[in-house]
């Protein structure tokens, strides 16, 4: 057996991947961001699990749609129609349930990268971080359903 | 049968002694090697990768994303250090195993990073990259069970991520409707190609024989999909204008070129692993699909008389090479397979019970004749051929 083939089989993969985790992890501590209107519900992916699938809202954003590249362009920047934002499995359920029934607003806090694509940094729901806000309707509920 | 019931047979017929006997199958017994023991390893080392994909997939929220991450990589770190060290002790069942549960580990990395950085639902884009870097895992492979995995997934989401290129596409729905068999045709072509090129470049022993499995399950897959395709879309019909018959029959000149340049480029390779019929074969099917694409719609009969062709073909040459490995069990799924083509056709009634019942009967004369004629015919070549070395 080549010995160096069975380190570059081992090794190749491991730098490939934290090259990458480098690369998000630098897009994502970029100062520039932009909060973008959206709305839901919550679907599974195979590999990553529970997600909640969010769109864009075009008119609200004032945002426009650009047909040839299948992008919307806020402020000068590419975005893709549909997010996916990807949560725990209980939770997602509960959040899908909550949001069909509250219908808050919500946002997708993204951050704006020299190479152009847009990253998901946060969630928020009604201008709340999306788990204090989860935080604080499933207390509601529980109040609700046991009064003391 | 088993090699102690052939020795005793052997042994009955004076061709070998007791002594000789025994001695055989001391050695036969040395030599054999535990086979539920690999396959078991293999199963738990699938177990193990699913699993850890399916725990990462719950995404467990109240662990924090640095930790996930650092877990995570230490863990392909352990499973790789784990692969070289069973590697350097020649533990190669162990080894192939941790390669797969490695394989998967990486996979299931990919989609906790998808999964943090919330990268989308692109599946086929994240089994291209996963495939992109377990090459060089996938060359060092001993055993063919992960080669096989990752030739499917890399020649699959290849073609995906071709296709969502515009200009391609439309090129591809356009083929699709001139001609739906020439992309299944160029399927089969693409993989033989490729396998080919594989083994006579040395690439990796493995994946050429990845590639030629896979290529074996395409015809099945091909053929199946393409009997069932037929009398469900029976209103497929070749269009009259002139500009599509022309672009179909380009289409299909650009197909046999393709099959030529392939069994050219392997021809030295192909005699010494005897590929050439698998090239006939195609070559056969290719005729079939052609005519298949234009009689589609016309005539009923037709249609079904060809689309049976093509099982029949297909099942006619694993029979040959039934023949060609001494394997009475692959001669024997040949035939079961062709009996129970013909009693399908006996159900689906071409034309009406008289024309089945008589082309039924015909087909069962000429098979009679061509398995009592077959040995003779092969006799007289063969002695012919010696003639004339001696001349």
């Amino acid at each position: 057996m080549n010995k160096s083939l069975m380190k570059t089989a081992i090794i190749l993969p491991l730098i490939c991947l934290i090259s990458w985790v480098v690369f998000l992890q630098y897009q994502i501590m970029q100062k520039e961001s932009i909060r973008l209107y959206v709305s839901g519900y919550d679907p599974r992916d195979i590999l990553s699990g529970h997600y909640l699938s969010l769109q864009i809202e075009q008119d609200k954003n004032g945002c426009r749609y650009e047909r040839k590249r299948d992008k919307i362009i806020c402020q000068g920047y590419a975005f893709k129609r549909v997010y996916q934002y990807y949560l725990e499995e209980e939770k997602g359920k509960t959040l899908e349930r909550m949001l069909a029934k509250k219908d808050p607003t919500m946002e997708l806090e993204f951050t704006l990268s020299p190479f152009g694509l847009p990253q998901i940094k946060s969630f928020y729901i009604d201008g709340q971080d999306w788990k204090e806000w989860y935080k604080e309707e499933t207390s509601k509920e529980k109040s609700i359903n046991n009064p003391k | 049968m088993n090699i102690s019931k052939k020795l005793q047979i052997w042994e009955s017929a004076q061709l070998i002694s007791s002594e000789q006997k025994e001695k055989i199958l001391n050695y036969e017994q040395k030599q054999s090697r535990p086979l539920l023991y690999p396959a078991f390893l293999f199963i738990s080392a699938f177990c193990i990768g699913i699993g850890i994909l399916s725990l990462i997939a719950y995404n467990w929220d109240k662990l924090p994303d640095s930790l996930k991450l650092i877990s995570d990589f230490i863990l392909l770190t352990v499973c790789g250090l784990l692969v070289y060290k069973t590697t350097e002790q020649k533990k190669k069942t162990i080894t192939e195993s941790l390669k797969i549960l490695y394989a998967l580990l990486l996979l299931s990395s990919i989609g906790l990073i998808g999964q943090i950085y919330h990268l989308g639902d692109d599946l086929n884009a994240a089994l291209f990259f996963w495939s992109l870097i377990t090459f060089p895992l996938v060359l060092s492979c001993k055993k063919v069970i992960l080669p096989i995995i990752w030739t499917y997934i890399f020649y699959t989401t290849a073609v995906i991520k071709l296709l969502t290129i515009d200009i391609v596409n439309q090129y591809f729905e356009q083929i699709v409707e001139i001609s739906p068999f020439w992309v299944i045709w160029m399927n089969l072509i693409l993989y033989l190609g490729i396998g080919q090129l594989i083994s006579r470049f040395d690439i990796s022993k493995k994946i050429a024989q990845a590639v030629k499995i896979l290529f074996v399950m395409n015809i099945i897959g091909s053929v199946l999909f393409m009997e069932i395709f037929i009398p469900l879309d029976n209103s497929y019909e070749i269009t009259t204008n002139p500009a599509v018959n022309k672009a179909f029959w380009i289409l299909w000149l650009i197909g046999i070129t393709a099959w030529g340049i392939a069994l050219f480029l392997t021809s030295k390779t192909s005699r010494k692993n005897k590929e050439i019929p698998y090239y006939v074969l195609l070559g056969i099917m290719g005729v079939i699909m052609i005519t298949l694409n234009l009689i589609m719609g016309r005539t009923n009969i037709g249609t079904e008389i060809t689309a049976s062709l093509l099982s029949f073909s297909v099942f006619l040459f694993v029979i040959y090479k039934g023949n060609q490995k001494r394997s009475k069990k692959l001669i024997n799924l040949g035939s079961f397979l062709i009996s129970v083509r013909f009693f399908i056709i006996y159900i689906q009634v071409f034309g009406n019970m008289m024309t089945t019942g008589l082309g039924l009967i015909l087909s069962g004369i000429i098979f009679y004749l061509i398995g009592s004629n077959i040995y003779k015919l092969s006799h007289k070549i063969h002695s012919r051929l010696e003639e004339s070395k001696h001349e």
